[in-house]
């Protein structure tokens, strides 16, 4: 079986060097490339299981690379793009979320960390078809109701029901949670339900719900009091309509 | 419910963990050699403050490893006491934990005589920039993405306890 493929796309001599020391052990061919048009032609010429990108580049730009993909794809979409760069500000990772990223690594980062992320590219790549942030907003709304089963529980329709069961019995008690943390402006608890929640929803397909979640979590951590009280009703409606839903469905 | 940091309660964190770890030698010391392999069916520790994470586990478990005794701690102190207590074959072990967090109990565990990183399982919820202050603690570490634990935790904990079996024989 042939090794799998990671192009780097990096003008500075010593990360690429850093970067190819780091992933030396981890049987990958990498491929190394100063520049778009070299990167663009490597990447057509063989696919690639992980692009790992710089943004500053010498002549065009990583971001402009980005948008001109989105706009009419250059290479695979099963290559998942990892952003490798200092330049990650809040606003550019706005920029870069909605352009098919897979993961945004700030430098410096631990080479642990750098191998960390390769390995989950490629576990990622060995589990099935591309998760890049691209594919979430663009999922038809059926796609968010339906079960995970074929994705993230590797296609195992009684994990997912079994799942599924156990979430529909703790979701009240989050509620009840959730309520009296707002009421008390215990911002702990609602970053901690929303820490565990997104997890728990996205397992289960409610990628809206999860979204919810994550904002609340960032809101309660910051003590936003505007913000984590109003994410936290809404969260609280998300969690009250699956289970009605449930209630209301035919018994199997 | 999990804890958060502010420099009170870093510092009460690691006062925690130096009783924890004081309790934890003391446990060690006073268990005869003989007594720490007894035959028994595998057991496997989870330290996780989530109760849905704690449900997904119970059943990954259920599914592929029904012959496994299933342990779990709520927050680092009780985990990482625990864990000289039960001496499980495996451990599964979240980052964000109230009390001592998983980067703590993770170091704690380091220094502890006949430590090994091959039966430990870390999991997170968090995303990269924020795994980042973290990191230093699971260097050689499994961190799994939660999201990720359906597919990923059992063949990691069937490798762990297949180790545990290769330690004894």
């Amino acid at each position: 079986m042939s090794r799998p493929r990671i192009v780097l796309m990096e003008d500075d001599a010593p990360i690429s060097s850093l970067v190819s020391f780091a992933l030396e052990d981890m049987g990958v061919d990498l491929v190394i490339c100063a520049n778009v048009p070299e990167a663009v032609a490597r990447l057509k010429e063989t696919p690639a299981a992980l692009l790992i990108m710089d943004l500053m580049l010498p002549g065009e730009s990583g971001l402009s690379f980005l948008q001109r993909h989105a706009a009419a794809p250059l290479f695979a979409a099963t290559t998942r793009v990892m952003v490798f760069s200092a330049g990650l500000t809040q606003a550019m990772r706005r920029h870069l979320e909605p352009l098919g990223v897979w993961r945004m690594l700030a430098k410096p980062a631990s080479i642990l960390t750098l191998r960390a992320c390769v390995e989950d590219a490629l576990q990622d790549a060995r589990e099935g078809p591309t998760r890049n942030l691209r594919a979430e907003p663009t999922q038809p709304a059926s796609a968010k109701a339906r079960p995970a089963g074929n994705d993230l529980f590797g296609g195992n329709a009684w994990l997912v029901a079994a799942y599924s069961d156990a979430c529909l019995g703790q979701f009240p008690h989050d509620v009840e949670d959730g309520d009296a943390a707002a009421t008390q402006g215990d911002f702990v608890v609602l970053r901690a339900l929303g820490h565990n929640l997104k997890t728990a929803l996205k397992l289960l397909g409610h990628d809206g719900a999860s979204a919810r979640a994550a904002a609340l979590e960032v809101a309660a951590a910051q003590r936003n009091t505007a913000a984590a009280p109003a994410l936290w009703r809404g969260l609280r409606k998300d969690l009250t309509d699956i289970l009605r839903r449930h209630a209301e469905a035919p018994a199997h | 419910m999990t804890s958060f940091s502010s420099n009170e309660a870093a510092t009460k964190r690691l006062f925690t963990s130096f009783e924890a770890e004081r309790a934890l030698a003391e446990l060690l010391q006073a268990r005869p050699p003989a007594l720490r392999a007894p035959a028994r069916a595998p057991r496997v520790l989870l330290i996780e403050d989530s109760p849905h994470i704690q449900n997904l586990v119970r059943l990954l478990l259920a599914r592929d490893f029904p012959g496994v005794e299933l342990h779990m701690a709520s927050d680092g102190d009780s985990g990482l006491l625990e864990c000289a207590r039960l001496q499980p074959d495996a451990l599964i072990v979240d980052i964000l934990l109230p009390g001592i967090d998983g980067a703590l109990l993770v170091a704690s565990l380091r220094t502890q005589p006949g430590f090994n990183a091959e039966r430990l399982i870390i999991m997170t919820s968090l995303d990269t920039p924020d795994l980042e202050p973290y990191v230093w603690a699971f260097d050689g570490l499994q961190v799994v993405p939660k999201r990720q634990l359906p597919v990923r935790l059992s063949p990691l904990l069937a490798r762990a306890l297949r180790r545990r079996g290769e330690a004894r024989a």
